[in-house]
Order: structure tokens, then sequence, then C-alpha cells
């Protein structure tokens, strides 16, 4: 019995150890410096991930991420400004749906909580760990997805030798996939003319509210310049139900931070892979674009949202 | 409890200690222990249907004692329909009820009368066709006289709850199951490390084969309209690899685990979807479900030493019926019927037992005639693995007109992507193993055996590996549901 024990004591003692060495591995591997270059970066979930395609756009960096929130998104920044302090001005994606109630499942629902605490485990806080444990009542089952995650990371890492790719903490990714011609055939005709309006979102993530609030403190903190920005979508993307509701919110919480709004972007359905994000044919279009505006001197001008609407009216034309 | 969730990874190596450690005094304690833990574990999906357990469990008891007791033939057999009736009474108000009710509800709008009798909102035990079906055994086997009856009514308990097969089986038979509840275990060192093996093996096929595979099998059945035979077909091999990877692995772990706890089990799969013909198939699938229905049902119908038409009748009763204990749908009992469809030319034929060995046995690969018979026998399961895994006929149906169309031909839709070229070779480097392995009880069960420590060990923390790559689902196991 007691050598049945001792064996299997031994056998499986080399997991943790294997974690802890995995945990330690990335925490001294992760590349986080990007091109000298790159001086402002965009941050968000997958939306700016799948449309600013960094090499066509010289002066961006990409750390947009697949459903991560502004609580993922703040403590991501910290690292990579202190790696880049070539970069300073910092485009948040903020659209209509990243204050739905939904982002708190994204912060600490179990469907994204073990990849997203995987990777940032050594950057998150103690108040951050203290708010996933207090809405997570089963965090201790991410024990496992943990472990995975970090020797995913670790492989992953150990592979390519630097760890700066959208499966590690993000980056453009291009999306071949176009699946409109299903999503569209599915839509109501009341769909398509437009989602009936919302004169209220029913329900907000206040964490994520406030966690955009703590990313944008910081970054003035460590002058950074911020703008909020809106890649464009589909025009029968859902969320503009809440357009109303959205532009009010942002008047009465964030007006001291610059929008800018692309969401008027002329694409047809091809340059798109579903309602939301554009395909790699869209983003690349759409990127050109962006790196034309950026070389024009978008961020340094005064009324830059004029700026964006007239170039975007000359698309039109 | 789910076998695979981090619950569990600490609820077993607490009772392992504790039963060998605290509990192992007398064959009453560890007995007694095993009840309550098992109970536990059946709490932990939901604590009200322990009663369920514990009421089958007495009834059964007291029914097999009065069986046992008895003299007179017809108070017997009045003693064994009580026992029959009770069971699938509580099978049937569970799990087929509204099945019932909405049917009888469309056969009498047909005729044009309404039947207003309401649905309930009632919510399916788990586990209750394993346990009922093991409960059931007992009292059956001690009206035959194969088994005498347990004064106490603690080994009987136990032998209805024992966690590792309580939610899933191995349906156990009371005649080899009890009598190991008679008799105080003592600790083996090769039987847990075997358990312990074949229990990673278990893992392995459900959190990496299985759970990878319902991905793409969920996405397709879900969204079948949208996609042509070709997609379709793919499909159905994934659930075919799906349904074997989480089954034969829930057994696995179950064999193994009762391993730990000084019980042996019988095999549950001996690599079904390596048969020559759909007999061998039924053979090596589900092996305690099928030799349940066998024995309990399809011999005293007169099974096939009877005439032709008996033969008939009675193949597609046994399979109709297997397909019903699986679900109150028609599919399932679409799927009994293609299967007996399948069996019957080979049982009126009387080619029904050609194929009784291991395929290829002590040759490293099979002849052409065995390669044919494998891939054809695999086809036959997966188009019928179709129905089975369509929420309606109406679906199973358009699925097989499009996979019988020249859609078939056509390029699938879904992407070979990294994912899909990974798991497709994953799938196949298992098949390997599994046809290394053939010639034992589980594939891995030698394996390696014979290396060096140093590789044995790495292929051990190879599969741990994979296992960790592809865990944090925790989906839950298919035949939960049944």
């Amino acid at each position: 019995m007691s050598r049945f024990i001792i064996k299997s004591f031994l056998f499986l003692t080399v997991i943790p150890i294997v974690v802890a060495f995995s945990v330690l591995y990335n925490y001294w591997m992760v590349d986080w410096k990007v091109d000298a270059k790159k001086d402002v970066a965009v941050i968000g979930t997958s939306v700016p991930t799948y449309s600013y395609n960094v090499r066509l756009i010289g002066r961006l960096a990409n750390l947009g991420m697949d459903a991560e929130t502004y609580f993922y998104n703040y403590y991501k920044l910290q690292p990579f400004l202190k790696k880049n302090p070539q970069v300073k001005t910092l485009l948040i994606e903020f659209d209509n749906r990243v204050l739905e109630g939904r982002m708190n499942d994204w912060i600490w629902g179990d469907r994204w909580l073990p990849d997203k605490v995987g990777k940032y485990a050594l950057y998150i806080d103690g108040a951050g760990y203290r708010l996933l444990l207090k809405q997570n009542p089963k965090t201790y089952k991410l024990m496992v997805p943990f472990i995975k995650s970090t020797f995913k990371i670790s492989l992953k890492t150990l592979i390519r030798g630097r760890f700066y790719t959208n499966a590690g903490l993000g980056g453009y990714y291009p999306r071949y996939q176009n699946n409109m011609k299903r999503i569209l055939s599915k839509l109501s005709e009341e769909e398509k003319t437009g989602f009936p309006k919302q004169e209220d979102y029913r329900e907000m993530s206040q964490v994520n509210i406030d966690y955009l609030h703590k990313l944008i403190k910081f970054c003035k903190l460590h002058n950074v310049k911020v703008f909020l920005l809106r890649t464009p979508m589909h025009k029968w993307y859902e969320g503009y139900k809440y357009e109303d509701a959205f532009q009010q919110f942002y008047k009465d919480n964030f007006a001291g931070v610059e929008f800018l709004d692309f969401k008027n972007f002329p694409m047809d359905d091809s340059e798109f892979s579903d309602l939301s994000h554009m395909n790699y044919k869209g983003s690349e279009r759409y990127s050109k674009w962006f790196n034309s505006l950026l070389n024009d001197g978008l961020l340094e001008r005064k009324n830059k949202q004029e700026f964006i609407d007239n170039h975007i009216a000359l698309l039109k034309k | 409890m789910l076998f695979n969730s981090i619950d569990f990874a600490i609820f077993l190596p607490l009772v392992f200690l504790l039963y060998w450690f605290v509990f192992q005094k007398n064959l009453e304690i560890q007995n007694v222990f095993l009840i309550i833990v098992s109970y536990i574990f059946y709490a932990w999906w939901d604590w009200r249907f322990v009663s369920l357990i514990i009421l089958s469990s007495c009834l059964d008891w007291y029914v097999g004692l009065r069986i046992y007791n008895t003299k007179r033939p017809k108070l017997k057999k009045a003693w064994l329909w009580t026992s029959i009736t009770a069971d699938l009474g509580i099978l049937g108000f569970f799990k087929y009820y509204n099945f019932f009710i909405e049917n009888f509800s469309k056969a009498f709008s047909f005729f044009g009368s309404e039947l207003n009798v309401g649905l309930l909102n009632i919510i399916l035990p788990v586990g209750i066709s394993f346990y009922t079906f093991q409960a059931l055994s007992y009292s059956i086997d001690i009206y035959r006289g194969n088994l005498v009856p347990s004064k106490k009514l603690i080994p009987v308990a136990a032998y209805v709850a024992f966690f590792p097969q309580l939610m899933a089986g191995p349906i156990e038979r009371a005649t080899h199951l009890l009598p190991q509840f008679y008799v105080k275990r003592s600790f083996n060192y090769d039987n847990a490390v075997n358990g312990l093996r074949q229990m990673l093996w278990g893992l392995f096929k459900k959190v990496v084969i299985a759970d990878n595979c319902a991905e793409y099998a969920n996405m397709i059945f879900n969204n079948s309209s949208d996609y042509s035979g070709s997609t379709l077909f793919i499909g159905s091999v994934f659930f075919a690899f799906q349904i074997y990877g989480d089954f034969s692995g829930y057994s696995d772990m179950a064999i193994g685990m009762a391993q730990f706890f000084g019980f042996k089990f019988k095999r549950n799969f001996a690599f079904p979807y390596f048969s020559r013909d759909i007999a061998e198939f039924w053979r090596r699938w589900h092996i305690s479900l099928s030799t349940w229905f066998r024995d309990y049902l399809y011999i005293p119908l007169g099974g096939s030493r009877a005439g032709i038409w008996s033969k008939i009748r009675n193949t597609f009763i046994i399979f109709l019926v297997s397909g019903f204990w699986h679900g109150a749908n028609w599919t399932f009992i679409a799927w009994g019927g293609l299967n007996a469809l399948y069996f019957l030319p080979l049982l009126l034929s009387k080619r029904n037992r050609l194929n009784l060995g291991v395929v290829a046995q002590g040759k490293l690969l099979p002849s052409r005639r065995e390669v044919w018979g494998i891939f054809s026998t695999f086809i036959l399961t997966v188009l019928a693995w179709i129905l089975f895994r369509s929420e309606s006929i109406h679906q199973a149906w358009d699925i097989y007109i499009k996979v019988f169309s020249t859609s078939f031909f056509t390029h699938p839709e879904i992407a070979f992507s990294k994912e899909f070229l990974l798991l497709s070779l994953l799938i196949f480097l298992f098949m390997i193993i599994e046809w290394v392995g053939r010639e034992g009880e589980y594939a891995i069960e030698y394996f390696g055996l014979r290396w060096n420590r140093f590789f044995r060990y790495a292929f051990y923390y190879l599969v741990i590996a994979f296992i960790i790559w592809y865990s944090g689902k925790e989906l839950e196991f298919i035949y939960f549901q049944f």
C-alpha cells in the first residue's frame, strides 16, 4: 500500500513541478517588446484583433484579443507599456457591445476565465483576484484549466522562442471564413432593416466600465494619450439597437476622452466574416485606409472626427 | 460528480485513503463506507434522487428474500413481478411518462379526439437506467436460482449504489459483483496500478478524443440544415469517435477505479470499431447491456433457437427495446430498428458467429478481407449513429437524404484548420494504439510494459500532457442522459 502511495505521489509530483516551472518560464520569457517604430497601440476584444492588420499599419501595435474585457486589458497593458516606452498613444475599442451585461461573463464566467487567468495570472493584482473569487464561487475548479493554459503557453513559448502572438497576448489575426451568406439568410426582414431600437441597455457590466476608467487613468498617469475608438461593423449588427443609449452613455461618462468613430466606413458583405467581425479582405482594405489616416496626422489634428468623416465621405463618392 | 472534474479529483484520493486506512477494519465497515461515499457522489448531482436508489435497493433486497423463502412457484413469480413492476415503474415514470403522453395525444388527435393530460416537468435522474437494471438482475437471478439472496441489506445497497458504476455502468450482474461485497477487500498493488493505468486511458479517451470530436459533431449536427452531405458524413464520423471515447472512456475509468477498491468489474467494450461484422460489433459494444438483454429478454423469448419468424420477432424486440432504453425518442427506437435490419441477414444466414475471436490475432496487420469487414462495419455503424445523434426522425431523414445525394461528393464546408488536422491525427494515433493493444482488456494494458522505464513513463506523461492540454471543458458524459 505505502509503495503504491509513494510511487503515485512521486509520479504525480512531476505535474505541479512542471506547472510551477511553466508559470515562471512564461513570466521570464514573455516578450512584450514590439517594434520601436510602433508608437500607437490598439487594445480591446476580437473586433480590433480581426480588423487592424499591423503589417499594413506601420505605427500600430495590436493588443486585441478574443473576448477580452477591459478588466484583462488593464492588467495586460501595464507590463506592455513598461517594456514599450515608445508607445505614447492608446486606442481603446469602445463599441456598442462593451457595455453589455454579458461582459461580466467574459470576465469571470467559466467559459473564458481559465484561459484569461492562465495568460495573466502573474499580472493580476490582489483586487483583481478578490473580484474573480467573489464572483465565481467555482474558481477552485479553475486549477486544471489554469494548469492547462500555463502548460500550453509554455510549450508554445518553447517552440516559438518568444511569446507575442494572437494565441498569446493579443495581436492581429486574419479571419478567412465568410459566414455572411448563412447569417444573412437567417435574419428576418425586420432585422434587415435594423434591430428594434432599445432605449437602454437592459443590463450593463459595471465592472467592465470601472476597469475602463482605471485603464484611462493608468494611461494618463503614464503620459499616454488615450482615445476611444469604434471599429466598423456590419450595418445590421445587432448591437446598434443600443445606439442612442450608447451615445448618451459616452457623453455622460467619458466625454473627457476623445471618441474616434469609424462606424460609417463603407464595407460590403464580402468583407465581413460575421456581423461584428471583418474578414481578411475587409481588414486589409480598412487597415490600408486607417494607415493613411494615421500618416496624415489623424491623432495630432484638432477636429479628428470631422477629418474621419470627410475621408469616409470621399470613399462613398 | 463527473469523473473528469476537479471535484472528483479531490473526492477519489480522499475516499481511497479513508477506505484503506480508516475504514478497512472489517467487511461491514468497508461496505457501509462505500454506501455513504456512493450516496455523496450521487447527491453531488442532486441529493433528492438518492432516495430513489435507497428505495430500489430496499425493495429488491426485500423482494429477493421473499422470492427465495417462498416455496409456491406462483407466489415466487408474483414477487418477481412486484420487483419488475416497481423498478420499471420508477424508470418508466421518470424517463418515459412524457414520451407516452405526447404520443398518445398525437394518436388521439389523429383520430379526431383530444386527450387532455398535461406533460410533467420531470428531471431524469442520472444513471436511473443503469442502477434499475442492476437492481432487477438481483431479483431475476434469485428467481432463477442463480443467486442466494443476501440476508443483510448492506451488501445489496452497496451493490446497487457502488459509485464507479452508478452513473453510467457497466451494468454489473448481481451474480458477479454482489459476492465481492461478501468478502473483506485487501489491497493489491498490481491491481491498483493496473486500475490507475486503465483510468488514465479512459480519461484520455474522454477528454482528448470524445470532447474534441464533440465540438465538430455538435457544430455539424446542430446546424445540419446548413451543411452538405460530405460535411454531415464527417460530422457523423466524429460522433462515432465521440460516443466511443465518451462511453468506453467512462467504462474504463469505472473498471479501473473499482480495482482501486479491490473489486473486479466485467469488461464493457472490446474494441468495437475493429469488428468485422455487425454481429461482432454488438458483442463488443456496451457488452453489459447487450448481455443483459440477451439473458433476461432474448433467451426467455426463445432466442435464435425458435423458428424463422420467432427469430425475426425476437431480434426486432431486443434491438427496439435496447434502442428505447437509451431514451424516450423515436430516433433511438429507429436506431435499434436499423441495427436489427443490419443484424438479421447475418442471423438468418447463420453467419452471426463467424467472428468470435480477436481480429488478426497474433498478427501485426489484418488481412484484406478483414480490412474490408472492419471498414464496411464501421460505415454501417456511422450511418446508424446519425439516427442516434439526431434530435428527431425528421432531422435524421434530412441528413440521410443529403448523405445519399450528390452533395456527398462536394467539398465539405468545414475548414481544414490546424485544429481539425491535429484532431484527425490524434484519432489516427489513438486507433493505432487501440489496434496494438486489442488483445488486452484495454488498449494500454500491456502497452510499453516491456519498455525501458524511462520510455514507459515518458509515454504516461505524454498521455497526461494531452489530457491537460485538452482539459477544462468538463463536458458531461453522453450516457448520463440515459
